[in-house]
């Protein structure tokens, strides 16, 4: 398995966004380039953990038969101990996805590590929103229900 | 825009902050642009040992710190110019609202007020000689389920209701700029300048043959000329190659515009000017606040429009102001706001362990 696809399925994993980078061929062509790049981020911030993360979840992934993608798949990867002694890394794989944002080190006042893509942070969609501070829709679009 | 009109990266400023979280531009209501932080020793945290010591940010730049207010602009009442006469306590101030009324309407024309002139004219005998130049800033989908559960609710022997807060905040294309387009981003910034901000009047004067601004230029002292009325300004360039020299600009009329913290900064470092009375300086005011958070019996989708659209005014006047303070309430449209924004929300579950 390449690294970008297995970084795709633990993304999913991790984030429970299934259908945008998996399930539908279309989102999933359109979010390869972003995670082309969170990859790029993520190696480069955390040079030795990313690929030890990504090689754990590899070595379940690529059991044979392939195990679905799913909660069970996540319970088993959080069993192991690479992912307990890399979790931070997983956690910050989460925050690139939903802000487009992540930090180096696990402390509340890190400096914030720009992913380069806020508008496409999949929080937005989750609270049926738009990413502060861009708004493409016309005067008074709030009064109605997303 | 900037001072030139043009638009530009409105965000420039703020995109390597080190308060930000999780956002471009941070979901803290106050700010702290990176060339402003002060040091260790912050100035208006005059009481250091006390838990409320005083904080407040404020932007030290051209437009100051209207680039970064809600905008949210409700009048005094007639009250509030009579605390002393009325209630025994505090200041009465040396005119009433009658004689400011006229002058609330040329401010409202100036800054682009949008309200509804019906549901406030008169509150708690506040007339209104003019309606607002724009009408209110349409409800969000969140303040129309609220305000028909509250409308005409009687709280503690007041009876409430939800009102369109007069705003800075273009509901038209109003004085050059656009109507707002709900980028819910008021606090820090508004990219488009629905709403107000100091740099509208700013670019009207620029225009203006022989008007000069000369940006990073902290002024150090005022000085009076011989007849003793203040007739230069000295200042020191923090852009230029010898930030610490001084320099010095003349004019017949000298106007002292800077705010609560710079004014009484700039007169007490010039020689005890306009200090008489010794309150330079002294009883400064903030704004005292604090958040409520609830949670709705279904979802009302916040984040979709200005941050704020509507409030409750009902508490702002009563005999309970001889006791304690009148207040008035802005109704969010942010979620919950300062308490549990999203980020905080899923930072909580991801820090807590919960994936997928």
């Amino acid at each position: 398995m390449d690294d970008e696809t297995a970084f795709m399925e633990l993304s999913a994993l991790l984030t429970g966004l299934y259908d945008q980078l998996l399930n539908d061929p279309e989102d999933r062509a359109l979010n390869g380039p972003i995670a082309k790049e969170y990859a790029r981020q993520l190696l480069g911030t955390f040079p030795e953990k990313f690929p030890v993360l990504l090689n754990a979840y590899k070595s379940l992934a690529e059991a044979n038969p392939k195990p679905p993608i799913d909660d069970n798949l996540l319970a088993d990867l959080r069993e192991t101990e690479t992912f307990k002694n890399n979790e931070f890394v997983a956690k910050q794989i989460v925050n690139i996805w939903y802000f487009s944002q992540f930090t180096a080190v696990e402390d509340r006042n890190a400096p914030l590590l720009d992913g380069g893509f806020f508008e496409s942070g999949y929080v937005w969609s989750v609270i049926k929103s738009h990413p502060i501070g861009f708004s493409d829709q016309p005067h008074g679009y709030w009064t109605r229900q997303p | 825009m900037d001072t030139q009109g043009n638009r530009g990266d409105m965000y420039a400023p703020y995109k390597n902050l080190r308060s930000r979280f999780f956002a471009p531009a941070p979901e803290n209501a106050q700010l702290e642009l990176e060339e402003q932080k002060s040091g260790g020793e912050k100035y208006y945290d005059y009481t250091p040992d006390s838990k409320h010591a005083f904080k407040a940010g404020y932007n030290r730049m051209v437009g100051g710190s209207t680039w970064s207010w809600r905008g949210n602009c409700p009048r005094f009442i007639p009250s509030d110019f009579k605390l002393r006469s009325l209630f025994g306590v505090g200041r009465d101030w040396p005119l009433d609202y009658d004689e400011l009324e006229p002058w609330y309407c040329e401010a409202e024309s100036e800054l682009g007020i949008s309200g509804n002139h019906d549901e406030l004219n008169g509150l708690f005998g506040a007339h209104r000689s003019k309606e607002f130049p724009m009408p209110g800033i349409p409800l969000s989908y969140s303040d129309e389920q609220i305000k028909p559960r509250i409308d005409g609710a009687t709280v503690l022997g007041t009876r409430v209701r939800v009102v369109t807060t007069p705003q800075a905040r273009n509901s038209r294309f109003y004085d050059g700029r656009p109507a707002c387009e709900g980028e819910s981003s008021c606090i820090p910034l508004c990219a488009i300048q629905a709403k107000y901000n100091a740099t509208t009047h700013l670019r009207r004067v620029l225009a203006q043959p022989g008007v000069e601004l000369r940006p990073a230029a902290v002024v150090t002292r005022l000085e009076r000329g011989h007849d003793g009325s203040v007739d230069s300004v000295v200042y020191q360039d923090w852009q230029s190659d010898d930030p610490m020299m001084e320099r010095r600009v003349r004019g017949a009329v000298v106007v002292l515009a800077a705010h609560a913290i710079e004014n009484p900064k700039i007169l007490l470092m010039s020689d005890g000017l306009a200090n008489d009375s010794g309150q330079v300086g002294r009883n400064l005011m903030d704004h005292v606040q604090f958040e409520l958070i609830a949670t709705f019996p279904e979802s009302v989708y916040p984040f979709r429009g200005p941050q704020s659209v509507t409030s409750i005014e009902d508490f702002r006047d009563g005999d309970f102001r001889q006791q304690r303070s009148a207040f008035r309430m802005t109704i969010g449209n942010d979620g919950w706001g300062r308490t549990g924004s999203p980020a905080a929300v899923i930072g909580n579950l991801v820090g807590g362990g919960t994936y997928g």
